[in-house]
């Protein structure tokens, strides 16, 4: 490896991850970790959570104490964009007018939430949702008693509709499909996750279509094209995010929704690396493209790039796995939730408890546990090995889900 | 209070913590490696998988449902696993000794 050493661009989890993981790995050359934002690498889960709620301050967003790269001699550069990148020359231009030359580079440029093109997007008091100034505009924004209109039951609204809820706001969800979590979720998780607002107090409200935020200087009102209007003295909108692959596009990366990368993470160009929400990588073990926003995803992918520049073995493949807190249920899910998968139900939903595990031809691909740990755990594992099981077995509840019963042939 | 991190070959790191703190945010704060911590301490992702020091087992008592199942996922589970994030230090722990899983270092 070049002794010009390692320049990470994005300083979220996945690049926090690669910074530490050399440093931990004994890596011998420089480390130079750049971020946009001026903060030190957080979490950013919490953000629609405890920070919302007052529970986690900053400090407690943190991935590692403020002090610890310097300590381990990472240099951490705050506050920096990176304006381009001269793969011929092995070096990156940051927008403070430095230079800085690498060995290897690594792509970690995240995410932001998608726009929405409508009237009135631009007015005060409407936020959309991805990093600590966003969220702390939100608190500081939410009046005590008020209306809060969130366009978008993905993950992130909803999450935020059930810390708002419970401060004693007046929260209405706006979304465009005819359930809520549609992209990630099965119709039974969904129909589970409308009760559950619904019984907190959250008024939730598919299939409408946004049209205009009303307001002169802030926001008033959201108008769905149906000509209903829901008054709002704060809108948040989430209804997604997009790769930040302008940067790597720029530079001729191969891109397709995310930054193309293979097995390891290595990008179309030599000794450029990509890792996080800004990367579309064949999966090891589904055998399907996808670009993963989760935690687990973004460390993953930055451990393994740790290992291939070390050259250690590389880190087994996971099935992908996604959680959502909301009130005091815990969703958690392994694997991707696709519609020509055959669910299965485990447990009564009634009970506040349950699975729903999506087949195909006998094995299982996913699996979505409300508060059902076990079944999540385990059901990894299943997913992961590919066994083929007796479906009736999975329905019971009194047989762990591994390992399966061994099926025999009937008759 | 202090407590010790042994690295999977045996090197101890004593590092400082206040009570009321998780173990894992103990060992975050002061910069141990082998405790990762990705979920941030939420009970989500077993990568602060620790096994306790059996002189210990008593006072740190025993995992939750949710801890359980996430310790199941842990190919390198003994009796002594638990999650650095669920053990909360009170002033009992002072001294405390934990164990870091090989599988945790690059």
């Amino acid at each position: 490896m070049s002794d010009a050493g390692v320049v990470i661009i994005g300083a979220g989890q996945a690049g926090a991850t690669v910074a530490s993981g050399l440093a931990q790995a004994g890596y011998q050359g420089s480390i130079t970790l750049i971020g946009e934002e001026s903060y030190a690498p957080y979490q950013r889960p919490p953000l629609s959570k405890g920070f919302i709620n007052g529970d986690t301050g900053i400090e407690g967003l943190l991935v590692k104490p403020e002090s610890y790269y310097a300590q381990k001699h990472i240099q951490l550069i705050k506050g920096c964009r990176v304006q381009s990148i001269q793969p011929g020359s092995y070096s990156v231009q940051l927008d403070n007018g430095e230079q800085l030359s690498y060995g290897s580079l690594v792509l970690c440029t995240g995410s932001r939430p998608r726009a929405l093109s409508i009237k009135g997007a631009d007015l005060k008091y409407v936020f959309s949702l991805r990093n600590i100034d966003d969220a702390q505009a939100i608190k500081d924004a939410l009046p005590e008693k008020g209306r809060l209109v969130i366009v978008g039951a993905g993950y992130v609204g909803l999450e935020l509709a059930a810390s708002c809820v419970k401060q004693g706001l007046t929260v209405t969800v706006l979304e465009r499909a005819a359930r809520v979590m549609e992209r990630s979720a099965s119709p039974q998780v969904s129909e589970h996750y409308r009760a559950m607002h619904e019984a907190a107090g959250v008024n939730i409200v598919c299939d409408v279509n946004v049209l205009a935020l009303q307001g002169e200087q802030q926001v008033t009102a959201v108008e769905v094209e149906d000509g209903r209007v829901w008054p709002a003295d704060v809108v948040v909108i989430g209804v997604g995010a997009v790769a930040n692959t302008e940067l790597a596009q720029s530079v001729g990366l191969q891109c397709d929704d995310g930054i193309l990368i293979d097995d390891q993470c290595r990008s179309s160009i030599e000794s450029i690396y990509a890792a996080g929400d800004c990367t579309r990588q064949t999966h090891a073990l589904l055998q399907k493209s996808l670009r993963l926003e989760s935690v687990q995803n973004a460390t993953a992918q930055a451990r393994m790039i740790v290992a291939h520049m070390m050259n250690k073995p590389a880190p087994r493949s996971e099935v992908p796995w996604f959680w959502s807190d909301q009130f005091d249920v815990r969703l958690q899910i392994a694997g991707i939730v696709q519609p020509d998968y055959t669910p299965i139900l485990r447990g009564d939903p009634d009970s506040g408890s349950f699975s729903v595990l999506h087949m195909l031809d006998d094995r299982l691909q996913a699996l979505e546990g409300i508060n059902r740990p076990m079944d999540f755990t385990l059901g990894r594992k299943l997913i992961s090995e590919q066994i083929q099981v007796n479906t009736d077995s999975l329905m019971d509840e009194s047989i762990p889900l591994y390992p399966p019963p061994v099926m025999t042939k009937s008759g | 209070m202090q407590i010790t991190f042994l690295t999977f070959d045996g090197t101890p790191y004593t590092v400082d913590a206040d009570e009321g703190m998780t173990a894992m945010e103990a060992a975050i704060n002061n910069g141990v490696d082998g405790i990762e911590g990705d979920c941030g301490g939420n009970c989500n992702c077993a990568t602060c998988h620790v096994f306790v020091d059996p002189k210990w087992s008593g006072q740190v008592g025993e995992a939750s449902p949710m801890e359980e199942a996430l310790l199941a996922s842990r190919s390198d589970l003994a009796e002594n696993s638990r999650l650095a994030c669920q053990i909360e230090l009170v002033a009992e722990l002072d001294g405390l000794v934990l164990q870091m899983p090989e599988s945790q270092f690059i």
